[in-house]
């Protein structure tokens, strides 16, 4: 009777199994090595012209000797206008320097958007053709990567970053190299 | 008559997506065929990492097209497919080839399916001497 019973269960059991395993594959692995890539590594070099002053090539060696944010992000990304709020108040309350690279956007178009909105950054440069997007392995915008006063990649945050994120992942980790 | 009406729809709509999603490579030029060789290959590999299971030859998203040119600058530096792979997995992670290469984690990729043949054989087998 037992057996009987677990006869009929026991596909049932299997497929379940079956089905939490693919769901674990093809969600978490995945996210997870996302967030992980280039996590340790040097920050990738690089030289793009700002968009606003000081007018200089905007390189990795500006990232040295404290820890900073690169936000990579574009005028025309949803996400990175819900995103600007925060990053204003991060750059005025916290004093954490943060760098913008614009991925495939009009310099005219950065220009109005940070006159309108504000300017949370040190240096805003410019990445039209998408090459130095590729060379920090983004998956699209906002992206936002905590470097380290050595130069190397301590986090990345992929998507907008919210006052929660702020709070709880960033600025505990920032603190830690201040 | 209406079955020619609508093979010949059918046939126009397949040549009219074909056409659509056709990516245009002619800004690419190598210096030889091997060179041009791996580019294909290495493209036809590399997933798309923001389409559906689809790699960055077929795609027109701007990040897959920036993968291309990115692959393009790096074959013209005389990188090899190896060292292509490395530069891209080392940002996107191994999710970002096609063909995931076989170590600790994708064990389970590649012989998962083969599990799944083996249970369903012991299951037929089974079936098959009740019988």
């Amino acid at each position: 009777m037992f057996n009987l019973k677990l006869q009929k269960i026991f596909p049932f059991i299997i497929l379940i199994g079956f089905l939490l395993l693919f769901w674990y594959e093809l969600f978490y692995p995945a996210s997870k090595q996302k967030a992980l890539a280039l996590v340790g590594e040097k920050v990738p070099n690089f030289s793009l012209a700002t968009l606003t002053p000081p007018y200089k090539n905007f390189t990795q060696k500006d990232l040295q000797g404290k820890v900073s944010l690169v936000n990579i992000w574009a005028t025309w990304c949803h996400a990175c206008n819900l995103e600007h709020p925060i990053l204003l108040n991060i750059s005025r309350e916290y004093h954490v320097p943060i760098y913008a690279i614009t991925y495939r956007d009009k310099t005219d178009a950065v220009q109005r958007w940070l006159n309108e909105k504000g300017n949370p950054y040190v240096l805003v440069a410019n990445d039209a053709t998408g090459t130095v997007a590729v060379d920090f392995g983004i998956y699209g915008t906002p992206e936002t990567f905590v470097i380290s006063p050595a130069g190397k990649i301590i986090y990345r945050h992929i998507g907008a970053i919210d006052q929660s994120t702020w709070e709880n992942i960033l600025y505990p980790l920032i603190k830690k190299y201040q | 008559m209406k079955k020619i009406f609508l093979i010949l729809f059918c046939i126009i709509n397949l040549i009219t997506v074909s056409f659509a999603t056709q990516v245009e490579y002619e800004q690419y030029h190598f210096a030889n065929r091997e060179q041009a060789n791996l580019f294909y290959k290495i493209i036809r590999d590399t997933r798309c990492v923001v389409c559906q299971g689809q790699n960055i030859a077929d795609s027109n998203a701007p990040l897959a097209n920036d993968l291309r040119n990115k692959i393009y600058e790096l074959i013209n530096a005389n990188n090899n497919e190896e060292e292509i792979n490395l530069f891209l997995v080392k940002r996107y992670g191994d999710y970002i080839l096609l063909q995931p290469p076989m170590q600790g984690n994708t064990l389970i990729l590649w012989f998962f399916p083969l599990l799944i043949v083996a249970f369903g054989m012991w299951l037929l087998v089974k079936f098959l001497i009740s019988r």
